[in-house]
């Protein structure tokens, strides 16, 4: 059989066709995956700095104000409340905040994100009670 | 041919991402057993009072929160904690450990901008490093306007200086009503006060002083004890009878010379009519955050992370 330069031109371009198209989608799931990866890594920073933070913050009364300010210290870096939340998705009921307190006097605050949805190449993940980061209150404690 | 190329780049592509998974998961193991480290440290030195027993509850509480497997170095102001992390490669099929470490201290601060209440103690020795207090001595917030030895109207610890020349009663920093009422009961100052400042104040409302005072003893859980040792040894207070205030020296000019922690008195202690002064117990440093006294023997400390 005579193998003509036409056929051989159109076999590869066939090979590469195949190739390309599973190429492409395995370099996109991997770009996907992190990004995913440094989202998740990048949250998990974002909790504990604001853990850490909103830990050596005034506690006012029954807390409420250091709460509010924890979140905003997740959502937006900042412990006022900005437009753009850091990531893409995450909202003020994602992100718990947990006080422990005795008689009264705050000891302990927990940050942990609660049902964030991401949406990963293998499919979509539900973070649910983490990241997670727990600090001993160092703040000036007032009872009203 | 082309069909070779693209199978070796598929093989190099997965096994990129295979080295990126388990980067990814290495970075997340170091920086969650960095994050549950400092946690660690900062709860720990929060313990340090000055005392041996602070020292062992800041190791045990290390040791309790870092795991078994921490080195934990304890000194009479800092909690260090070294920790061997192992990293597990899956892809690469190998494993590793990484070194995390952290450091908690009790800083003093040099300026204090809110957590003082608005009285200033005489320092009986300024050149000593407890300023001349003596732990457990009840020293005067403020004064009475005619204190005398005859008339009982001088707090203990201060009875061997009354030579003819004491200090005025003194209220420091605000003069509207609410302003005190919340200097007083929630240590609001109305501007910061550092080292070396001089002690500049007005007299004040008593009546108002008085029972705010009062209030903020009664706040706490426990508003019963005595002294700060029956207090600590109960364990069921949550810090409002300890409050921290400035400390100024002798003389004509006076300038704050340090900060300390004082035990506030049970209620009834404010409450009396007449020229009386208010007093309170020195305990040592002030830590913010904590229902005991810091590490120092003076000082408004807060707990950091030592860089």
């Amino acid at each position: 059989m005579k193998i003509t330069r036409r056929s051989q031109a159109g076999s590869a371009l066939l090979e590469f066709a195949l190739g390309f198209a599973i190429l492409v989608p395995v370099l996109v799931g991997a770009v996907q995956l992190t990004v995913a990866a440094l989202q998740i890594q990048q949250l998990s920073a974002a909790v504990h700095r604001a853990a850490r933070q909103a830990s050596e913050s005034d506690w006012d009364g029954d807390g409420a104000q250091l709460r509010t300010e924890a979140q905003n210290l997740v959502l937006y870096g900042t412990r006022q409340e900005a437009t753009m939340p850091l990531f893409a998705g995450l909202r003020r009921e994602h992100v718990m905040v947990e006080t422990q307190t005795v008689s009264g006097a705050p000891r302990r605050i927990s940050i942990w994100i609660e049902n964030l949805e991401l949406d990963l190449p293998a499919g979509k993940q539900t973070l649910r009670g983490k990241p997670k980061a727990t600090f001993p209150f160092r703040g000036l404690y007032s009872s009203r | 041919m082309v069909l070779i190329f693209m199978a070796l780049m598929l093989i190099i592509v997965f096994a990129a991402m295979g080295v990126a998974v388990d980067i990814s998961r290495a970075l997340a193991t170091r920086s969650s057993a960095q994050s549950s480290l400092e946690a660690a440290a900062l709860t720990a030195v929060m313990e340090l009072d000055g005392s041996p027993d602070g020292i062992q509850r800041a190791r045990a509480t290390a040791l309790r929160l870092a795991g078994s497997l921490a080195a934990v170095e304890v000194t009479a102001n800092l909690v260090r904690i070294r920790m061997e992390v192992p990293l597990e490669w899956i892809v690469l099929r190998s494993s590793g450990k990484h070194a995390a470490q952290t450091a908690a201290v009790q800083l003093p601060l040099e300026e204090v901008g809110h957590g003082l209440l608005p009285y200033s103690v005489l320092a009986h020795d300024p050149s000593s490093t407890d300023l001349g207090l003596r732990h457990g001595e009840i020293y005067t917030l403020r004064w009475a306007a005619q204190p005398s030895l005859a008339a009982g109207n001088v707090c203990r610890g201060d009875a061997g200086l009354l030579d003819g020349a004491f200090p005025a009663p003194l209220l420091l920093g605000p003069a509207d009503r609410s302003l005190i009422r919340r200097a007083i009961l929630d240590s609001r100052q109305s501007s910061p006060l550092k080292i070396g400042d001089a002690v500049k104040g007005s007299e004040g409302i008593l009546p108002l002083e008085r029972e705010a005072l009062a209030e903020r003893v009664r706040g706490d859980a426990d508003y019963t004890s005595a002294d700060y040792a029956s207090y600590i040894a109960r364990g069921r207070g949550n810090g409002r009878r300890i409050a921290a205030a400035a400390i100024h020296s002798p003389g004509e000019q006076p300038h704050i010379a340090g900060f300390g922690a004082f035990f506030l008195l049970p209620a009834s202690g404010y409450q009396a009519e007449g020229d009386q002064p208010f007093c309170a117990e020195f305990i040592g440093s002030y830590l913010q955050g904590s229902t005991r006294r810091g590490a120092a023997g003076t000082g408004f400390l807060v707990a950091r992370l030592s860089r």
